[in-house]
């Protein structure tokens, strides 16, 4: 939330709804919560303490009634500095006509920007992937491509095994059994490479 | 303006202007051109009706559904055609160029503010769309016109004729298609995505390790996918004419004589998971890539409201 009300324009806003007639803290509080759309809601601890100070300088009254409730109207003083402040007053009055629509559209600025960064980077990284890849296949082709092979042969080996393993939970002679399988392939594969 | 029971309350909108509803769960949006917005927020439900050309809109509030749209407007069996998801691209192309043709006058600016849970269904011929801030199922269809979605929590089902799909922080199943355009998610924490482009490319960040199903298809454009480095996925992915590269090397790239193939198992299921997602890309004309997050969830910042 941007901060709509800084430099004592909270204070000249209060002012304003008074000017347009006596009102509760509860209803000012409503009051400034509707015209902000729900997009700026000030709590009772922004709101009273502001009021209160309005009070101790004059420019607004306090009456309680009958059922108890705080009734605020705005003072002569008061009125005088609306006047004095009315240029500031119509200026903050049009910021604050922040519509839906403009919210809308900053919506879709800000999604457009984050959507068009991300693409740009993920279109750089791809380049670069594929890069990569090209340079990887023609290592591959010049020198040891059969390593390669294998290696991603045992990769997915060790992939799929490791797959398996977890999805059973493995007893101790299971375990046993496994691991003589292991190193009787590694065996054979010792063999087959000691015929060339 | 507010109503008892099952009443209908109907305003005719003629000159641009807000209105104030009571809570609604379900909004309805058709109209023929211009921008619709429908955005989650606090508070009463708000229209705010910026620029209307004749004839007059017409809102209706019946119990908890709102509906905006004209009165008679013969063209509205359109939306009807185009729902039935008709997998005929030109036909809706053609429709959509003859309706806008006809309603040239037919203009109107629309937002809204309703809960956050609601559910919204728009439907435009031609203008862009935005969504935002949402937690029930939302539907979006333009004929022309880029779609803008944003930290939603429910299902989605958006579809553009020609034009953009750009989404942010999606988090519910996703349907995005378009014929002309392109489809990107930004820190999508969607478990299940289907984006499929005619012509265009597919930009898909995912960011939630637990992805069920994901497929990209375009006939022509590129598709670019990164996964959580953490993730656990049965790839397949193929390519007619076009490269595809991956950052994992897990993946067997295979090139037959006429598509080439990459496939393979990313990541290991985690214990107590049964089984692993899949993700599936298919490409008629264009490169594939799937790359790897270095983050485990790079940034995704999850919808501002969720369902429960």
């Amino acid at each position: 939330m941007s901060p709509v009300f800084g430099h004592g324009r909270l204070r000249l806003y209060l002012l304003k709804l008074l000017d347009e007639s006596p009102r509760h803290g509860y209803d000012i509080i409503r009051q400034l919560e509707d015209r902000f759309m729900g997009l700026y809601a000030p709590s009772a601890g922004t709101v009273y303490p502001r009021l209160q100070r309005l009070e101790s300088e004059g420019l607004v009254t306090r009456t309680e009634e009958p059922d108890g409730r705080k009734v605020y109207r705005i003072t002569e003083a008061g009125r005088e500095e609306l006047r004095q402040r009315a240029d500031e007053l119509h200026e903050l009055e049009e910021e604050l006509r922040v519509s839906l629509q403009d919210l809308a559209k900053e919506i879709r600025n800000e999604v457009r920007g984050s959507v068009r960064n991300l693409r740009e980077e993920l279109k750089q990284a791809a380049r670069e992937v594929r890069r990569q890849q090209r340079h990887a296949a023609r290592e591959a082709r010049s020198a040891g491509g059969e390593w390669r092979e294998l290696a991603s042969l045992l990769e997915q080996f060790r992939f799929e095994a490791g797959y398996r393993a977890r999805e059973w939970s493995l007893s101790p002679e299971q375990l046993r059994e496994i691991r003589e399988i292991v190193q009787d392939a590694l065996r054979r594969i010792q063999e087959v490479l000691e015929r060339r | 303006m507010s109503q008892e029971g099952g009443a209908m309350t109907r305003w005719e909108i003629d000159q641009p202007r807000e209105l104030t509803f009571d809570p609604v769960r379900s909004v309805h949006v058709t109209v023929v051109s211009g921008n619709v917005n429908v955005v989650g927020a606090d508070g009463p439900v708000r229209l705010e009706v910026t620029r209307i050309t004749a004839p007059p809109l017409v809102v209706e509030q019946e119990g908890e559904e709102l509906l905006v749209a004209y009165r008679d407007w013969p063209w509205r069996g359109v939306f009807d055609w185009v729902g039935k998801d008709f997998q005929d691209w030109s036909w809706k192309d053609a429709l959509g160029k003859l309706a806008r043709l006809f309603h040239a006058r037919y203009q109107a600016d629309v937002t809204l503010a309703v809960p956050y849970d609601s559910t919204v269904k728009v439907n435009l011929l031609s203008g862009p769309v935005v969504l935002s801030d949402l937690a029930g199922e939302v539907s979006a269809r333009t004929m022309s016109g880029t779609l803008t979605l944003q930290s939603l929590a429910g299902r989605v089902d958006a579809e553009v004729v020609s034009g953009d799909i750009e989404a942010e922080s999606v988090a519910g199943d996703l349907r995005a298609s378009v014929m002309s355009g392109s489809v990107v998610a930004a820190g999508c924490l969607s478990r299940r995505v289907d984006a499929r482009a005619t012509s265009g490319d597919i930009t898909l960040d995912l960011a939630n390790p637990h992805i069920e199903s994901v497929a990209a298809t375009t006939v022509s454009g590129e598709v670019i996918v990164r996964i959580p480095r953490d993730a656990c996925l049965e790839v397949s992915a193929t390519a007619v004419s076009g490269k595809l590269a991956s950052a994992f090397e897990e993946l067997r790239a295979e090139r037959g004589p006429g598509q080439s193939t990459l496939s393979g198992r990313i990541g290991s299921v985690p214990p107590g998971r049964g089984v692993p997602g899949r993700l599936s890309i298919g490409i008629t004309s264009g490169h594939g890539s799937i790359l790897r997050s270095d983050q485990p969830c790079h940034g995704a910042k999850p919808p501002r409201r969720t369902c429960d």
